[in-house]
């Protein structure tokens, strides 16, 4: 069979397409994810957004040449349940990703595939050594999530923001290549013995 | 008047500095870059970009000249970056070799502190270097910054593998390192 790293069981990686735009514009402006939508640098964290921001978004996606903005589908029904992203821009050394599933679509390990997906894409198919992730100190499901797949936190860059009436940090967590081996093999042991 | 320190002011960059950033930014030692640059930048680049900037009364970002204020020879350059308005800030500084261990940068940094805390009102200031550039990290830490980040291993240079540190010093911490000024600035927080 042809080598295809951008799938899992449940979920699917796809390019954006403009036909898209409705279902981002509803899943971005979902109030559960205010302030961690992941959307470029300059757009509002945490406002509602417009049909036609969110147009822009896709535009600033679709023409990152140093990362990729996937959307994320159910290999099912093709529908659209979040987006994620690789981002190398800096140094492909260490590549940050990020992973947005709708409220509505969580809890089922969709997100747990995505990331699977990924830092396995950038360990098997790029120089990577270091992947990275960030998320706000209030975000501790993200936290929980990205501990549960083997990331580490790696500190916390103090007075990321502010959040109703509260200031908090920024948390960064990171793996290293053999890291990831290591916790693919284990995960393996403990998928074997469930 | 330009923002003055003990023994630098810190002033605007002007075309004749082209050729003195260009040969800081082709020494390996004093490009202050986490990601190895070539040592092939010119000073036709460096006058593009001196040319590119645009009239603005929200820049982004402001970059200096670090200049002796006893005789005026250029000591390097200075600048923050990544602006959010009235919270926060990245700063990055470069000093020729010559300068090294002097106070120099030093001086320097307090001058850009002092600008960025009180004129600008910042919340916070950050900075990002890695664990094979020690004299960095303990120049920060005189400033008052602590390591907040340590990201293992994401930075390959020299040969070795250095880990990504991110530095932040906050506005409290700032003022209470500053006994002779009173921070006039109301806490933000409930």
């Amino acid at each position: 069979m042809a080598y295809f790293p951008f799938q899992g069981e449940l979920i699917r990686l796809r390019a954006f397409e403009a036909e898209d735009i409705p279902a981002l514009h509803t899943t971005l402006n979902h109030p559960e994810l205010a302030g961690r939508r992941y959307i470029p640098w300059g757009f509002p964290g945490d406002f509602p957004l417009s049909k036609q921001q969110v147009e822009a978004i896709y535009k600033k996606w679709s023409e990152e040449e140093k990362g990729i903005h996937f959307a994320v589908v159910l290999r099912g029904s093709l529908e659209l349940i979040g987006h994620a992203e690789c981002d190398w821009g800096w140094d492909p050394h260490c590549p940050q990703i990020t992973v947005v599933i709708d409220p509505a679509h969580q809890g089922k390990g969709y997100g747990s595939e995505v990331i699977r997906t990924m830092v396995d894409y950038l360990f098997k198919n790029t120089p990577a050594h270091n992947i990275s992730a960030w998320m706000a100190e209030w975000n501790q499901s993200a936290l929980r999530f990205a501990t549960a797949h083997g990331f580490k936190e790696c500190g916390r860059w103090r007075w990321d923001g502010i959040r109703d009436g509260k200031i908090y940090d920024g948390i960064l967590v990171d793996i290293l290549r053999p890291e990831w081996t290591r916790w693919v093999e284990t995960q393996g042991e403990a998928d074997h013995a469930a | 008047m330009p923002l003055e320190g003990k023994e630098v002011i810190l002033r605007e960059e002007r075309a004749e500095d082209m050729k003195l950033l260009v040969a800081l930014r082709n020494d390996l030692e004093t490009q202050a870059w986490s990601r190895t640059l070539p040592p092939d930048y010119t000073e036709r680049m460096y006058m593009k970009r001196f040319e590119k900037r645009e009239f603005s009364y929200s820049p982004e970002e402001g970059r200096f000249i670090i200049e002796m204020k006893d005789g005026g020879d250029f000591a390097g350059t200075i600048s923050y970056t990544g602006l959010e308005p009235r919270w926060s800030a990245v700063i990055g500084i470069m000093v020729p070799k010559r300068f090294w261990g002097t106070g120099v940068a030093l001086d320097a940094t307090e001058v850009l502190l002092a600008f960025l805390y009180q004129e600008l009102g910042l919340r916070v200031v950050r900075l990002y270097t890695h664990s094979g550039n020690p004299q960095a990290v303990k120049l920060a830490q005189k400033s008052g910054f602590s390591v907040s980040v340590r990201q293992r291993e994401a930075i390959f240079k020299d040969g070795e593998l250095y880990d990504n540190l991110v530095m932040d010093l906050l506005r409290e911490e700032y003022f209470s390192r500053h006994p002779e000024m009173e921070d006039k600035l109301p806490a933000c927080e409930d």
